[in-house]
């Protein structure tokens, strides 16, 4: 990343900022004094949002809202894709937007035109929910009239009295009963309450009580969080089936309507859909435009827009601003480059894996980026703790059957090529295990080829924390690395301490075990010695905790033996149960819904602690999370038609 | 009788740490799930603030292992 100031004649700074907003390279941060300039001659911030500039904010606003009410991603009304800003790059029907940049007063008339448009279709929007709620009114009232008639058919509603239906589920009965005593000393008695057949989870009355008091009883009701539905009065109760009749009528009557508004809205949507959502871009573009300059320094002749760019991006930034645009490649300060944007750079292989590295904070500008490392440990991990290749061929098959629809769901877009690796490991792993579908495998005279991880619980163990020693050692030499390019000696110095340290331990340990010859006692404690004495010299009085919790980081990697064996062992009593059954058919229905559970919770587990091993164990040791993602000042038209580079196009209205 | 001794401190090792991790973790993670709520860009500090506490289960079940083991 580079650090620019685009120096343009204020004269020029509207054109400018439209240029850079097109090329969509830079990203912006608020123009700073160099230290120590006293000059006067420019000024921070001095600019504000033109009038102009500011007259596109509500446009914007409504222009959004018309967008999501006419597209796919709102209420979902009216065909899927014509709302879509990016479908309109297709060609699809509705008023021709032109493919430059179109002039402010031809935006400002588009905006205009599409006004109508915002009030036809809010009208139509509501009149749709008042209708939608008229018509769930007038079904409940139908649904009750239709067990009352079932159950005492007839409905007695003396002259000059009301009736109002009230369902009351089961969880509220109580407060039914305040309202039910309520009601008999509102009325002076003079009420009756109807019980109406109805379901286990809700009990349903009809309040049958003089006109007048019909104000005061809907707000009893509600005042105990209840509603009540006021129900046809016919002649004492005679026309209770003709009242159902007409109920149903009209229902579908209110049906019908809101087949019609969406009709109404689906054909807006069809004419206008793509013009809201791209003169809804266009204006989002003239705002973003608008707010930029307020960022820039100033002086009476000049604007300073500062960025950051990538440095391959130079060049092409350069040709985009054309000649009377300056781009000064200037040196950040400490602080500045504290802040300094954040953006990965990955071979695809690894990109998948950028999500789960940045999960606890993108790390500071100019470190190393954890993502490959993340990319080659994290299915490792997995596969180590479930290691059962049927499981791992489940998995698989299940990330093929969702191959589809995985490129419309962008969550699982994002966890698919993870877990596609992840699936794979654990098949290696159940094949050096020689485990599939728990010990199914062995009966078929499936041996393992490395080691049996029931057997060998404390090899297991042993490799799980050499895993932990290997990591944890790695990340404090990254750690150190870190601290060199970002020229913290301190950081260095601190976690080459910690690296020696933690290996005398390890080095200590294997000898008190008789696992390395006893003459490396001595040396091995001289070097923790001196090692601690320079981790006390740099961490202070925190280095013998630093030291700990090194050691406990290291244990924690014990955990990767605990799942791995849980795993194996929930696959065998899988197996046993089935097998107890005595008969094939029982047996599967047994086991089959075991397994299943057992590769949920298995692969749930495994990612869940592969992933806290990173960031808790590993990531701490040399990633500086909090820092800012790399977002460049970028034309959202531009973007969506792919169209960086409409600099200068001037398209008509 | 020595193998009883044995298994009860391993299940005593295990079962006292887990009962601490999961105290922690309960009062750590209701907290956490309020801080979420009200700023969600802070789940990944909620999630390794939760995970923290795993670390005395982890040193129980290794201590419990090597009781078991050491055999």
């Amino acid at each position: 990343m580079l650090l620019v100031d685009v120096v343009v004649p204020r004269a020029r700074s509207d054109e400018a900022v439209r240029r850079l907003h097109a090329a969509g390279v830079v990203h912006l941060v608020p123009f700073r004094l160099p230290a120590g300039d006293r000059s006067g001659v420019f000024a921070p911030g001095a600019a504000s949002v033109t009038a102009e500039g500011e007259g596109w904010r509500g446009p914007c606003e409504w222009l959004e809202a018309l967008a999501a009410t006419l597209g796919p991603s709102g209420s979902g009304r009216g065909p899927a894709a014509a709302g879509s800003p990016r479908s309109a790059a297709g060609g699809a029907r509705g008023p021709a937007f032109p493919v430059g940049r179109i002039d402010d007063e031809g935006l400002r008339r588009r905006v205009g035109r599409l006004a109508a448009v915002r009030d036809r279709a809010e009208a139509l929007v509501r009149q749709r929910d008042e209708t939608a709620a008229e018509l769930e009114r007038v079904g409940r009232v139908t649904d009750l009239l239709e067990r009352v008639l079932a159950a005492h058919g007839r409905l007695p509603i003396p002259p000059g009295y009301a009736a109002v239906g009230v369902v009351v589920p089961r969880r509220v009965t109580e407060a039914f009963g305040r309202a039910d005593v309520e009601l008999r000393g509102l009325t002076l008695g003079r009420c009756a309450v109807i019980e109406v057949p109805d379901g286990a989870h809700q009990h349903t009355v009809v309040l049958v009580f003089p006109g007048r008091f019909s104000g005061e009883v809907q707000a009893m009701l509600a005042a105990h969080g209840l509603r009540g539905d006021a129900l046809p009065s016919g002649p004492g109760g005679s026309g209770l089936a003709a009242d159902v009749r007409r109920l149903r009528g009209e229902r579908a009557r209110l049906g019908a309507r809101i087949a019609w508004i969406d009709a109404r809205l689906a054909a807006l949507c069809e004419r206008y859909g793509q013009s809201a959502a791209l003169v809804g871009l266009a204006v989002r573009d003239r705002l973003d435009e608008a707010s930029a300059l307020p960022a820039a320094g100033t002086s009476e002749h000049l604007v300073v827009l500062s960025g950051w760019i990538p440095a391959a991006q130079l060049g092409s930034l350069r040709t985009a601003l054309g000649p009377g645009t300056a781009v000064i490649e200037r040196h950040p300060s400490p602080e500045e480059l504290e802040r300094a944007p954040v953006a990965f750079e990955n071979p695809p292989p690894v990109r998948p894996f950028e999500p789960l590295a940045s999960f606890v904070g993108l790390p500071r500008y100019g470190t190393l980026d954890p993502s490959p490392i993340l990319a080659v440990t994290f299915p490792l991990f997995v596969g180590l703790m479930v290691g059962d290749a049927g499981y791992g061929f489940v998995l698989l098959v299940l990330l093929l059957a969702l191959r589809g629809r995985a490129r419309s769901i962008p969550l699982l877009a994002a966890a698919w090529p993870v877990a596609a690796v992840a699936a794979v490991s654990t098949i290696v792993f159940g094949v050096l295990y020689g485990e599939w579908f728990g010990d199914a495998g062995r009966w078929l005279g499936v041996a393992p080829l490395w080691l049996d991880r029931v057997e060998a619980v404390e090899s297991l163990l042993l490799l799980a924390v050499a895993i932990g020693v290997a990591q944890v050692s790695l990340g404090l030499a990254l750690g150190a690395v870190n601290g060199a390019r970002i020229g913290d000696r301190r950081e260095v110095g601190a976690r080459l301490s910690e690296l020696v340290c933690l290996v005398a331990v390890v080095v200590l340990t294997l000898a008190g075990a008789d696992l390395l010859p006893a003459p490396v006692l001595l040396p091995g404690g001289a070097v923790l010695a001196v090692a601690f004495v320079a981790l006390l010299r740099a961490r202070r009085v925190i280095a013998p905790i630093e030291l700990l919790g090194i050691v406990g980081n290291v244990l924690s990697y014990a955990r990767l033996m605990a799942i791995s064996l849980a795993a194996a062992m929930l696959g065998i009593v899988a197996n046993t149960l089935g097998g107890l059954a005595g008969n094939l058919v029982v047996g599967l229905l047994i086991a089959v819904p075991l397994h299943a559970l057992n590769v949920a919770l298995g692969f749930f587990d495994a990612t869940v602690q592969g992933l806290r091993l990173h960031y808790v164990e590993f990531f701490t040791k040399f990633v500086e999370p909090g820092h800012v993602r790399y977002a460049p000042f970028r034309s959202a038209l531009g973007a969506d038609r792919g169209l960086g580079r409409n600099v200068g196009l001037e398209g008509g209205p | 009788m020595e193998d009883g001794l044995r298994f009860l401190a391993a299940s005593i090792a295990i079962g006292v740490s887990a009962l601490a991790t999961g105290l922690a973790q309960s009062r750590i993670g209701a907290a956490g799930a309020g801080t979420i709520a009200e700023k969600p860009e802070s789940i990944g500090s909620v999630f390794i603030l939760i995970a923290i506490p795993e670390t005395m289960v982890i040193l129980g079940f290794v201590i419990a292992a090597l009781i078991l083991l050491a055999h």
